[in-house]
């Protein structure tokens, strides 16, 4: 099959890259720069069944080049995207360029998917999306409140790709991603700050009690996903995760295990609200034969081997 | 004379029913509508590089901002034309909100939405207070459901106050002929049968034009926020809608005896049976809509008289003083 990748510099972007290719599919990679990327560490060289293309979705100039790339394709795997550093905290700027990046690139790729009539578009969404209904057992019907403009930005993505599957008798798959880790992972936030703690010999400083639930999904079981949706034959929305519920605390105490170190993370007084992300994975299982095979432990130390393997 | 009300898209449908409700109540109007509009300030709300700080600069002293900017395009949901549209409806609104927040802090905000926002109805009627879930597939309902989540992120960022007024199908003299109240219209007008297609007992809401924006301006001058409806008298069937379109030409001499056919080859576009709480409306707002056959009856001379679009208020003002 032929597959369109947007966002192939990504982190996630580059292993689906990757993961497509080694499947034989041929693969076609979309970045601003055009570059094929490497493929993932600790992975073997791979024949050059992919071919990179150089477009920038922030373009409005974007959609007539996207679309001579998606001629032809079977596929539009849609994972550009533009993810701040930190999401509870975006201001005018920011939130200009999620927008332009997040909504209007998403709405320029999905009018190229309509020139070329792609028959499948694949959506990396967010478990962002939910928002202020934060929860223990989220399920695709939850409420949708997104309290970040990034979870709003990926939520409009969805409605555009809903309404582009009505129009156009397409088949489209949204997967709503916690926080992906993995090599290659260059996020701030707790699981690879941990890591990079343990690197360097340091404990990973953890909030309160780091009681706060939040999903996980290694890289590569993402993709694998992802891929489920071309053989599959569904259509719609569909939480993604390692199917666990994951605690800060269990993140840094894994950290810890990973680096061989042991003992208790470092504690600070918790200065935000308690608030839990754990989706239900059933309807992935059920729908798209989803079954994740990377544990917490296992892609964490492949994480923090990755990081170890960096310049010091 | 007091402060002025802003009002964006006020040289659209609904822009010139708010004018008219707000000269009644000699409040005046900074409009602001594209270029070429003659409102008083010509701007272009989807332009990119929008300065919404220096916009609300232009715009000096006022009491409040109504914003209804926006299109209906008829394309795909994802063309240049409606991502061009989400710009002025999503974009510009919630730049706008902040931008008058610090220019005018004691100006109320006040955002024009849509039911098309909901999706299928978790329970009926809907509750205003619950937010948009899942848009119609279409651009106008999901920009104006991105517009209402980035206003509350903003507003709950910078303390900023806002209300929130979702209206059903807008009808009235004045609007676009391609919809279904003066279509029904014209048929009746023109002696045939309107058709009404699918089962006819599909549940539809109208609001009339003039009621959404008494609403509008009760959550601006009472400073409401928090999200109201702007609804009909009460929902019916399309094929009531269409009786009454046939009923409302008949009292108004035109042909009489018609009923409505119904096509049953083709299924409605899109359709959900929605119904809508207006309690809080009419409790928080002074909300009383007007009978859908006199507002069917203001529309049907409008169209009779030739539709032409710059002269509908004066058949939603010989309407109201004829009652």
């Amino acid at each position: 099959m032929k597959v369109v990748v947007t966002g192939a510099s990504g982190h996630v972007g580059s292993y689906a890259v990757d993961t497509l290719t080694r499947a034989g599919h041929e693969v076609v990679a979309v970045s601003r720069s055009g570059q094929v990327p490497p493929p993932p560490f600790g992975r073997p060289p791979r024949e050059p069944r992919v071919r990179g293309f150089a477009v920038d979705l922030a373009l409005e100039a974007s959609v007539a080049p996207l679309a001579t790339a998606l001629a032809g394709a079977d596929a539009l795997f849609h994972l550009a995207a533009w993810h701040p550093e930190a999401t509870a905290s975006t201001g005018r700027a920011e939130r200009h360029r999620l927008l332009e990046v997040n909504v209007h690139g998403t709405l320029r790729a999905l009018d190229a998917a309509r020139h070329s009539r792609v028959p499948l578009v694949v959506y990396a969404s967010s478990f962002e999306v939910y928002g202020d209904a934060a929860g223990d057992f989220i399920t695709e019907e939850a409420r949708l409140e997104p309290i970040t403009d990034y979870g709003a930005t990926k939520l409009s993505g969805e409605d555009h790709l809903l309404a582009f599957a009505h129009e156009e008798k397409a088949r489209v798959v949204a997967l709503r991603l916690p926080a992906i880790y993995g090599p290659g992972e260059k996020t701030p936030r707790a699981l690879p700050n941990f890591l990079r703690a343990v690197a360097h010999g340091q404990r990973p400083v953890v909030a309160g009690d780091g009681g706060d639930l939040r999903d996980q999904l290694y890289v590569a079981d993402a993709v694998r996903g992802m891929a489920l949706a071309l053989t599959q034959p569904v259509s719609g929305i569909f939480n993604l995760a390692d199917g666990e519920r994951h605690s800060i605390e269990e993140l840094a105490r894994v950290a810890l295990e990973v680096a061989g170190l042991g003992g208790d993370p470092e504690r600070h007084e918790r200065v935000k609200l308690r608030r839990d992300y754990h989706m239900s994975i059933d309807k992935a299982r059920r729908q798209l034969g989803f079954a994740p095979s990377v544990r917490l432990r296992e892609g964490m130390a492949l994480q923090l081997a990755w990081l170890r393997a960096q310049a010091p | 004379m007091s402060l002025p009300i802003v009002v964006t898209g006020s040289e659209g449908f609904v822009g010139k029913h708010l004018r008219r409700v707000l000269a009644a109540r000699d409040i005046p109007v900074v409009g602001i509508d594209r270029p070429g509009s003659h409102a008083e300030v010509e701007q272009d709300l989807s332009d990119p590089e929008l300065d919404a700080d220096e916009l609300a600069a232009r715009c000096g002293a006022i009491r409040g901002v109504i914003y209804m900017a926006a299109t209906i395009t008829r394309g795909s949901s994802v063309d240049a034309a409606a991502r061009s549209n989400l710009r002025a409806i999503s974009e510009a609104s919630v730049e706008l909100l902040e931008a008058f927040h610090a220019s005018a802090p004691d100006a109320h905000f006040v955002y024009c939405s849509t039911y098309k926002g909901y999706g299928p109805p978790v329970s009926q009627p809907i509750d205003p207070e619950r937010p948009p879930q899942r848009p119609d597939p279409h651009s106008y309902g999901s920009a104006k459901a991105l517009a209402e989540r980035l206003l509350k992120i903003a507003a709950a960022r910078s303390g900023a106050k806002f209300a929130i007024v979702r209206p059903t199908c807008i009808y009235g003299p004045g609007q676009h002929l391609h919809n279904a109240i003066p279509i029904f219209l014209r048929s009746a007008w023109a002696g045939q049968a309107p058709t009404v297609f699918g089962s006819g007992r599909d549940v539809r809401d109208d609001v009339y034009a003039p009621d959404l924006c008494r609403a509008l301006v009760e959550a601006c001058l009472r400073r409401e926020v928090g999200a109201y409806h702007a609804t009909g008298e009460r929902a019916y069937t399309i094929w009531e809608v269409a009786q009454l379109c046939c009923r409302a030409v008949a009292e108004l001499g035109g042909p009489a005896g018609l009923t409505p056919r119904l096509d049953t080859s083709q299924p409605p576009k899109w359709w959900l049976d929605q119904t809508f709480d207006g309690q809080r409306s009419r409790e928080r707002l002074g909300y009383q809509p007007t009978a859908l056959l006199e507002g069917l009856k203001a529309e049907a001379l409008w169209l009779q008289s030739g539709a032409d679009p710059t002269r509908a208020q004066e058949f939603v003002t010989r309407s109201e003083v004829a009652r």
